[in-house]
């Protein structure tokens, strides 16, 4: 409990300046899972589906990124690195893609429209196979892509940003806005919006919600491979770390509340920063526990102030 | 009649959902061993009104009230062990389970607790589940899931099944919606025997005029979330407003 | 309702038979056949909720993980040692913690009686919070619940903290893993037969409700809520004695990865049900050794591979074998014309 206090004497009295830089990193990083929870959304609101396999794509998507640097890098050492680094998202992003769209042909496709616990097993079966795959693909050495930035300091060195992480909240947060401007104003992004809020209507006004659910996952699986390259040089890459993006992104998802995509990017941002404020306040063995509780602790808010009008979640 | 004990009393009522009010001002009460009706053109407000009264959600103004006490802040199902129950428009059976399976957990509960249910079905309640299958005509489908009745059947389903609960008040939402024309005559008989017979107080929403006719001992109409009329069916046919609500325009 | 006919008693005193044997056919897979009763009775729990009530929960590794911690805390504070001493202890030096046998077996047994109630009327209290959300949400929020407490599990240096805590080491001359078997096994037989009447009284009826359309149920007066509080309970009973027999097996409770793991014991509990079938009470037993099965096999003879083998069982079960074992059983009799399906014989 000392502990406690003296850390929040720190932020209030004694160094201030501590909590620009926890909110700034809070932000960055919040930024990146958002554009992980983002994908959940959508397919979660489009097809009713909680892909646990998410944080799998992602790392995945990293790996793919890793070896096309690695490659090119090999093939042209001259090329400034940071060309290779934004090509890579592409690579990842085509690939995670098409990787999706043949695990919905798979599985998800046979478990659409059953049970949410049915296709909550089935991605976790896809993660499992996903996860021990890549442990035996790509061993359980830990990958990190040099992004060779500076880190930036402000304020006397009180507050540090790394370079790396500024560039990859920026990259996520082009990749968002982008995502975002397609599903509003394109029609594939419209025919998602109708498949989501009502899938008999939407295939009776001519729409073919099979189709719709494919490109869904396959974009979902985009969205992680864009995500994978930030985290290959934001974080590392280990076969087992897929399920902390799942998580994260499904604590996002929660708060936000399923089918408000807008609130995602809202919720992923003040995660961020909280998690940052509790792992400094209370210590970084609180922070995953912090998070967690959020869900139920939101779920519970939620429903009491749907009680007041006797309606339930849905 | 008039010396009944009045058994609903709805004062005041209001309810609005976002912008749009769907419930103003509505005043009306129901004696005992009446058979009332609620009539109106769509969107006027009935099924609403029918909600608030039985607790499917808050009312903003005014007040509710049961055999003399309040039940407006009360939950669906302590209102309906009180004894007032209803019957919905798209009809709500349990799919799953057979006929006799869904009369029979529809028996009276008249407790909360959890204690009461801990024992064995009552073997009488088997009899009346019957007993009440036969009187709606779904007895020869009694083994059937609910799920796979027709539409019309699952109404009497229901039907049956609101009555195996011995409600004091009955509420029905468009009881003859989606039946089968030649068989409304049969239902009429029986909602007349369930009130004469059982004893149940009926209030009824209904679109098919001749039905309420035959029906009510009382009607009342709503138009735009009003109450604009009630009276005796004869009287209520004749009147300009109640004309004029459904057939003005929209 | 359930009918209980002599085909169906026949059926059972046989299990019953092979199970009281197995001990003596395979005295070396004792962790095994323990393992075997802590999956049953987790999957007989989940499946009160998630088939017969409707309410799909992973709240059960919530009391999985209380009843563990909880258990092994009671042993160390019946050898008169202070939690805070015994995980300050390390290595070695836990051996010094001993006790006697009588000791050990009573701390041992009137501990899970314990750890069972005190998880009842926690999960009566949790309950009547998080059962006001309905359906999948309802689900979701125990996980987090769930998973929240291992990690909070974790930051508690009483608790051994993130290097998790030891069972008092079992004396020499005593043979924990069958006493811990007999232990499960009563534990199962009590469970199946409260289970069978429970699901035979009008309250399995208002279960059953419950899961077929809930808002129906309270239109015409059921207490809703105060049956599945109730019947959570139950579940949070045998989930926590289920618990405290794992931790106990295993000697070493892990916060995140042992007691309170949503992604071995939660994911595992469903598997387990949907395997044999859900919303029967054989399903969840016959889940649970088939699963038993599955594991030693792909762990014993596919090991590096054998998170792969599960993922791809989980997507064959959920994809081409949604109603398990019993539902097959259901297809057979249907294609051969005998008796009822279970879908009647529930009737």
């Amino acid at each position: 409990m000392d502990k406690i206090y003296a850390n929040i004497e720190l932020l209030t009295s004694f160094a201030p300046t501590i909590n620009l830089e926890l909110i700034a990193n809070g932000l960055l990083v919040g930024a990146i899972f958002g554009l992980i929870a983002y994908g959940m959304a959508l397919v979660w609101g489009v097809m009713n589906i909680i892909n646990v396999a998410q944080g799998a794509f992602v790392i995945l998507g990293g790996y793919m990124a890793f070896f096309f640097i690695e490659t090119m890098t090999g093939i042209l050492p001259d090329a400034p690195h940071i060309l290779w680094i934004v090509l890579s998202m592409a690579v990842a992003a085509v690939g995670m893609g098409l990787f999706a769209m043949i695990v919905f042909r798979l599985v998800v496709d046979k478990v659409l429209e059953r049970d949410l616990f049915v296709s909550l097993l089935a991605t976790f079966g896809i993660e499992l196979v996903m996860q021990q795959g890549m442990n035996i693909m790509f061993t359980a050495e830990e990958r990190v892509i040099d992004a060779q930035l500076q880190t930036f300091s402000f304020m006397q060195n009180m507050v540090n940003i790394p370079g790396s992480r500024a560039l990859g909240a920026v990259l996520g947060i082009a990749a968002a806005v982008l995502l975002v401007v397609l599903v509003r104003y394109s029609r594939f992004g419209r025919a998602m919006r109708a498949t989501s809020q009502n899938a008999r209507a939407a295939r009776i006004m001519g729409i073919d919600t099979r189709r719709v659910y494919e490109m869904t996952y396959a974009l979902n699986g985009a969205i992680c491979g864009v995500a994978g390259s930030i985290v290959a040089f934001v974080f590392i890459l280990h076969p087992f770390q897929g399920l902390i993006y799942t998580l994260r992104s499904f604590v996002i998802v929660i708060l936000a509340g399923v089918g408000n995509i807008a609130g995602v990017i809202f919720a992923a941002l003040s995660l961020g920063v909280y998690e940052n404020y509790s792992g400094f306040v209370l210590g970084p063995e609180f922070q995953n526990g912090m998070v967690f509780i959020i869900v139920p602790i939101a779920l519970l808010v939620r429903a009491a102030i749907m009680r007041r009008k006797r309606q339930y979640l849905k | 009649m008039s010396d009944a004990e009045v058994m609903l009393s709805v004062s005041g009522v209001s309810k609005h959902f976002g912008g749009v009010i769907a419930n103003e001002n509505i005043s009306l009460s129901v004696r005992k061993g009446e058979i009332v009706g609620l009539i109106g053109p769509n969107g006027s407000g009935k099924s609403t009104l029918f909600g608030s009264i039985c607790g499917y959600h808050p009312i903003d103004k005014g007040s509710i009230k049961y055999r003399g006490r309040e039940t407006k802040k009360m939950r669906t199902a302590e209102i309906a062990r009180l004894g007032m129950v209803r019957t919905f428009q798209q009809t709500h059976v349990y799919d799953e389970m057979d006929c006799v399976r869904n009369m029979l957990i529809s028996r009276p509960v008249r407790s909360s607790s959890v204690r009461s249910l801990l024992h064995r079905p009552n073997p009488d309640d088997l009899g009346r589940a019957e007993e009440l299958l036969e009187f709606v005509g779904l007895a020869s489908k009694r083994h059937l899931l609910a799920g796979s009745l027709s539409f019309g059947q699952q109404k009497l389903l229901e039907f049956a099944m609101a009555l195996m609960n011995e409600p004091e008040v009955l509420l029905l939402d468009e009881p003859t919606a989606g039946i089968n024309p030649t068989l409304i005559n049969g239902l009429i008989d029986r909602l007349k025997q369930a009130n004469e017979r059982f004893g149940v107080t009926l209030f009824v929403i209904e679109h098919n005029m001749r039905v309420m006719m035959n029906l009510a001992n009382e009607i009342h109409v709503l138009a735009a979330g009003r109450l604009i009329a009630s009276g005796q069916p004869k009287d209520i046919q004749n009147d300009p407003r109640v004309i004029e609500a459904y057939l003005g325009g929209h | 309702m359930v009918k209980t006919t002599a085909v169906q008693w026949l059926v059972a005193a046989i299990a019953l038979g092979v199970f009281f044997a197995a001990p003596w056919f395979l005295p070396h897979n004792m962790t095994q056949l323990v393992d075997v009763m802590v999956f049953i009775l987790i999957a007989l729990s989940w499946d009160m909720l998630g088939g017969q009530m409707g309410y799909n929960s992973f709240g059960n590794i919530l009391f999985f993980g209380v009843g563990m911690y909880l258990l092994a805390s009671i042993q160390v504070w019946a050898g008169g040692f202070t939690l805070a001493v015994y995980n300050a202890a390390e290595g070695g030096d836990l051996a010094s913690f001993t006790v006697d046998t009588p000791t050990f077996v009573a701390s041992l047994v009137v501990g899970l009686l314990v750890v069972a109630v005190l998880n009842f009327f926690l999960g009566l209290l949790v309950g009547s919070q998080l059962l006001k959300m309905r359906g999948h949400y309802f689900a979701i929020g125990t996980l987090g619940l769930g998973v929240a407490a291992g990690e909070f599990a974790s930051t508690m240096d009483i608790l051994g903290a993130g290097s998790g805590m030891n069972f008092v080491q079992p004396p020499r001359t005593l043979e924990l893993a069958p006493l811990l078997y007999f232990i499960g096994l009563a534990t199962v037989v009590v469970f199946f037969i409260l289970l069978r009447w429970l699901y035979s009284t009008r309250f399995g009826f208002v279960m059953n409700a419950i899961r077929d359309n809930e808002d129906k149920a309270e239109a015409m007066g059921l207490p809703t809520a105060q049956v599945k509080a109730f019947a959570w309970a139950i579940a949070a009973f045998f989930a926590a004695i289920a618990g405290g027999i794992y931790g106990s097996s295993k000697n070493f409770i892990d916060p995140t990865e042992v007691a309170f793991s949503g992604t071995t014991i939660g994911v595992w509990m469903l598997l387990m049900t949907l395997i044999g079938g859900k919303g029967t009470i054989w399903g969840p037993i016959i889940g649970a050794v088939v699963f038993q099965l599955f594991k030693e096999f792909f762990w014993t003879f596919l090991f590096g591979w054998q998170r792969v083998a599960l993922g791809l069982l989980i997507v064959i079960i959920v994809v081409f074998f949604p109603g398990g074992v019993m539902g097959g059983f259901d297809n057979l009799r249907r294609k051969l014309g005998i008796g009822k399906s279970t879908a009647e014989a529930r009737t």
